[in-house]
């Protein structure tokens, strides 16, 4: 029973980083309807700024977090303006805005392996101080995750709810040909919106390289595990996002535990599947098609 | 115009064809070509520079210093193979039809096996420090490196000698891992011995915690982890760590000592076992460390040992016929080099043999008697 406790704990700690990355995701994908695979060319970007402020610099944790933030939120809109901005006055559609950002990535990865090379790149070494609730145990930075991810959330929807620019955000993920009638400048959207999706994926960056440090291709399982998230928890309510990573976290951990770990893959992403064709709509899509009816 | 190209196109199919008739070593004028498929790329590649491709081009700028094969220069070409089948049967066919090497040496085992049938088309020897047995196999194959499951008996002998009694081990989803991770199961288990779990990862995975859970649970007094990478063991050893668990003895392979694992794990790495290809102390001293800057290790070695051995026995076959000198190197008697005095005593598997180390506390290794 302990097994099967400790393998939800850690599925909820993974589900955390997820949970930063599925948000930062899913806000981009529902105000500007991009499939940003380019997430994950974000989430390497601070990793290594974090690294280089932290380990190469030599600055401490509260210059190098917001720092890493700022310059990743600034990476982000640089992507809008240079990438997706760009392609989409062209006339590009949804599936060549993919496409542009699958490539992008890929490019990242070769970049950032020329500079920094393929190995992993540390700011600490050995494991960390460890907390134990009877049988189970949990890591400080594990439970950082966890609130951290939280907190995060609750000031993004604040932000989203009670903001000007937050209305702004949700009105153009709303209806994208009615927010520019309304007064909403739709290019200035898309820069704040992908600021503050990378900022979410620079938290999660920081996390990561805190606990298991940076290396070029880091960002592709995640933002691939990050859409999946966002695909259980239902397109377009962030909620969902939130709640799909957590899900998505603990049923990797749980597809190992009475069967052969070789399976886990297969057995997480037949779950996935079985999930879908049931609720195609995904956890929360109901209540979003409720709420834009 | 279109039937001028389809006749350009079906002379220039024609001539490749007739081209094609003969063995590549037919058409070498003076220079000795090797191919090197190996990996450049992707998040092994700093690795296999260190370990691999440095150690392999080193040994021919060191034939060609000593005057070449017989007065020929030796040419290394390496190409980047990624890792995967796919570009591996792409770079067997570059190096062999455009290029046309004499030898591919040629890793990891996915590469292996896709450049095996061509090069057996082709006749051309196929060396590679990989442990899959198919490469033993092929009759134009040779492994440089001990087969996989010498290297799960090596394990289990390391095993039943320490008269551990609950093991648990931890694989790669490789081919190669596999068949080690079967010989030690059936090795430990004939000794009486009692596998109380096995877990299994992807390739690539940096999250094991679902799998040591388990293992944790289980409650081994041996694990056995394999795998190539050094960022791998680090992952490992801090995800145990913070699962609050440390069997009492944990066992891996040579990959273990890469400088990235303590770097990932810092002193969690001290006290680990693991079995190595002994590396001659001197020759890494004066051959290798001066030059590259760093110590080789069992690849290393093995990758220097496999292009130098192989143009040791060229010179002394007396032909550029791959077969007979496949055969000079299967035969070549009295080779020493970076992992001591070795050869192949006839047969297409290296005779080198494993020996077990420790990590030392603070850093370095120690061989355990």
């Amino acid at each position: 029973m302990s097994e099967l406790a400790q393998l939800v704990l850690n599925g909820l700690t993974n589900g955390a980083v997820y949970a930063l990355m599925a948000v930062g995701f899913a806000i981009v994908f529902n105000a500007t309807h991009v499939f940003h695979l380019a997430h994950g060319a974000v989430l390497t970007f601070a990793a290594y700024c974090f690294y280089l402020l932290v380990a190469v610099a030599g600055l401490g944790l509260l210059l190098a977090v917001p720092i890493t933030v700022a310059l990743a939120a600034l990476f982000g809109c640089l992507i809008e303006l240079g990438i997706y901005a760009p392609l989409r006055a062209r006339g590009a559609g949804s599936a060549g805005l993919m496409i542009a950002s699958l490539g992008f990535l890929a490019l990242c990865q070769n970049v950032y392996a020329i500079i920094f090379s393929t190995d992993v790149l540390t700011i600490r070494s050995g494991g960390l101080a460890i907390f134990r609730l009877g049988a189970l145990t949990v890591t400080s930075l594990h439970i950082a995750d966890a609130v951290v991810a939280v907190i995060v959330f609750l000031a993004l929807q604040a932000f989203l709810t009670r903001s000007r620019h937050g209305r702004a955000i949700r009105a153009l993920a709303d209806n994208p040909q009615l927010a520019p009638v309304i007064g909403i400048e739709t290019r200035r959207t898309y820069v704040l919106v992908m600021a503050i999706g990378s900022a979410l994926a620079s938290v999660a960056a920081v996390l990561l390289t805190w606990d298991l440090g940076v290396q070029p291709t880091m960002g592709f399982l995640i933002v691939f595990f990050s859409a999946v998230a966002v695909a259980i928890g239902g397109h377009g309510y962030l909620p969902g996002a939130l709640v799909g990573a957590f899900a998505f976290g603990v049923l990797q951990q749980l597809a190992t535990w009475q069967l052969d770990s070789r399976w886990q893959g297969g057995v997480t992403f037949a779950a996935v599947l079985v999930f879908l064709a049931l609720r195609p709509q995904g956890l929360f899509g109901a209540r979003l098609n409720v709420r834009k009816a | 115009m279109k039937k001028t190209r389809l006749w350009f196109g079906i002379a220039i199919g024609a001539l490749l064809a007739l081209g094609s008739r003969h063995p590549a070593w037919a058409q070498q004028k003076g220079e000795i070509k090797i191919g090197l498929s190996q990996i450049a790329s992707g998040v092994a590649a700093d690795y296999w520079a260190r370990q691999v491709n440095k150690p392999a081009l080193l040994a021919i700028d060191d034939a060609n210093e000593k005057g070449g094969v017989n007065g020929r220069k030796v040419v290394g070409i390496l190409e980047d193979n990624q890792g995967s089948a796919t570009t591996g049967a792409a770079v067997a066919h570059k190096l062999i039809e455009i290029d046309k090497v004499s030898m591919i040496f040629v890793a990891p085992t996915p590469a292996v096996l896709a450049t095996l049938p061509i090069a057996e088309s082709a006749h051309v020897p196929v060396i590679s420090t990989s442990i899959s047995p198919k490469v033993s196999a092929s009759p134009w194959g040779a492994l440089a490196q001990p087969p996989a499951d010498r290297q799960g008996l090596a394990y289990a002998k390391f095993v039943i000698e320490h008269k551990f009694q609950r093991v648990a081990d931890l694989t790669g989803q490789s081919d190669s891992d596999t068949i080690a991770s079967k010989a030690f199961h059936d090795a430990v288990s004939k000794a009486g011995i009692k596998v109380v779990d096995t877990e299994t990862y992807e390739v690539n995975a940096q999250d094991f915690t679902a799998q040591l859970t388990k293992i944790r649970a289980a409650n081994p007094d041996c694990l056995l982890i394999q795998s190539l990478s050094g960022a791998t063991y680090g992952f490992v050893l801090k995800q145990m760590a913070q699962l609050g668990f440390r069997p009492p003895t944990i066992l891996t392979y040579y990959q273990i000592a890469d400088p990235q694992t303590r770097k990932l794990a810092g002193d969690l790495v001290d006290g680990i076992y693991f079995i190595e290809i002994p590396v001659d102390p001197e020759w890494n001293a004066r051959v290798f460390r001066p030059r590259m800057g760093y110590d080789a290790d069992g690849n290393g070695a093995l990758a220097y040992d496999a292009i130098a051995l192989y143009l040791d026995a060229y010179a002394t076959a007396g032909s550029d016929d791959p077969q007979k000198v496949r055969a000079a190197m299967l035969n070549y008697k009295g080779y020493k080099g970076a992992v001591g005095a070795w050869g192949y005593n006839g047969q297409p598997v290296t005779q080198v043999q494993y020996r077990v180390a420790r990590m030392k506390p603070g850093g370095g290794t120690e061989i355990v008697p």
